[in-house]
């Protein structure tokens, strides 16, 4: 028994790198335990209670830039809105004639992104909304540019993103004029891949991809990405549907969480 | 009591840089790991076991603060470098400073081929494009450890 005590004293520091090991191990293949969850929860209120500082040189020089890019933006969403409006009344005059009732506006709340994440590659960010904003999990989250995630962690002032980008991300989406039903799952850096497009869909580059709706989460018609290429492998029933992302994580700075879409679930 | 309150304050310091500074010095979306760097120098300095425990408890709590849906990567990596690179507390003395180089940024590398490779899991990523990754992280780890070598050494005593 001395001997065994005694051995495995002097193996102590292998033993202790064998347990983390394990453990280690043991989180990445339950990625999605209860556990799992309790530890991101600690690790966003830790994020939630220290202030993002504020106001950097870089910063300011960014603000210029971006200020640029926004005014020529907003020149664009003008003539875009004058062309709207007239879609608009369009619409409505349809609508009324298939007797559709109209459905309510939804609630976008203005979120600022607080953090990205402790980690040497992009997974999640941090806004400083949460409960005492109306903001609850599995809300959508979108950009300028298109949808970004959900909420999927809120704490009272802020909330854990799932990116669309994540590994675990699947959304359903409809591709092309013709409206193909795929699932989009990501792939590396701003590609994702929509798989379930039979060859004879007819999609092809450049045309849009968007949430279908059928979901508990995502409204339908919320841009996500557009088609960069598309293969079609003798022998598969499936096309390879590879798509960019609008969205880029690394540059958002705001985001609006869509607070009047309650989830189903 | 001091010295506790000093490891305490560097490790509150360089998680804050890991939070808020580490994003603005992103390059190809990969980003400056500074509880890796300050891995390296616990482990030099206080031997394997506080370097597991350091990397195993930093790693989670950074895999908690950003890793979704990888739980357990920065955990992984950084619990095998404390253990690797624990070995230099005591043989520092007697190995080369050659020998030494080449043991602290191949575990550098090391910590760059399991973390990237692990985060790489279902993405589809080409292998030339993984390849890229483990080489820039680990590059970018090598030249902010090389840099601070110059104003803190391994172990005070190099001095």
């Amino acid at each position: 028994m001395r001997n065994l005590f005694e051995l495995l004293s002097y193996f102590r520091d292998l033993l202790l790198l064998i347990l983390a090991v394990i453990i280690s191990l043991m989180l990445l293949l339950t990625g999605e335990s209860r556990q799992s969850f309790a530890l991101q929860d600690l690790g966003v209120r830790i994020i939630g209670a220290v202030p993002r500082p504020r106001i950097g040189i870089s910063e300011i020089l960014s603000y210029k830039d971006e200020n640029q890019i926004l005014r020529q933006r907003l020149m664009q969403y003008t003539l875009l809105n004058a062309e709207l409006a007239d879609l608009a009344r369009e619409n409505e005059q349809l609508r009324s004639m298939l007797q559709f009732t109209k459905g309510a506006p939804y609630d976008l709340r203005v979120a600022e992104v607080i953090n990205r994440g402790a980690s040497s590659i992009l997974s999640t960010i941090t806004l400083n909304v949460g409960t005492n904003h109306g903001v609850v999990e599995n809300l959508p989250v979108l950009t300028l540019e298109g949808l970004l995630g959900k909420t999927i962690t809120v704490t009272p002032n802020t909330s854990i993103i799932q990116l669309i980008t994540d590994r675990n991300f699947r959304l359903s989406v409809k591709v092309g004029g013709e409206g193909t039903r795929g699932i989009l799952k990501p792939l590396y850096g701003p590609y994702a891949e929509v798989t379930g497009i039979a060859p004879t869909s007819g999609v092809q580059r450049g045309d849009k991809v968007m949430t279908s709706g059928f979901s508990d989460i995502y409204p339908k018609n919320l841009p996500v990405a557009e088609v960069h290429e598309v293969t079609h492998i003798p022998g598969e029933n499936f096309s390879r549907v590879r798509v960019r992302l609008y969205i880029n994580p690394s540059e958002v700075e705001h985001a609006f969480v869509m607070v009047g879409h309650e989830p189903d679930s | 009591m001091s010295q506790i309150l000093k490891i305490v304050a560097v490790v509150v310091g360089v998680f804050l840089a890991q939070l808020y500074l580490a994003e603005a010095m992103e390059v190809w979306q990969i980003r400056p790991d500074f509880i890796l760097v300050l891995l390296v120098y616990i482990s030099a300095r206080y031997g394997r076991i506080p370097g597991i425990l350091f990397g195993f408890t930093a790693g989670l709590l950074q895999d908690a603060m950003g890793s979704l849906s990888v739980l357990g990567a920065n955990a992984l990596a950084k619990s095998v470098i404390g253990y690797t690179l624990g070995t230099l507390n005591g043989t520092l003395a007697v190995w080369t400073p050659r020998i030494v180089n080449v043991y602290v940024y191949g575990t550098l590398l090391g910590h760059a081929i399991i973390y990237q490779t692990v985060m790489s899991q279902g993405l589809d990523l080409p292998i030339g494009m993984l390849l890229a990754r483990i080489g820039l992280e680990a590059f970018i780890s090598s030249v902010i450890v090389t840099g601070l070598r110059f104003l803190f050494p391994l172990v005070p005593s190099q001095v």
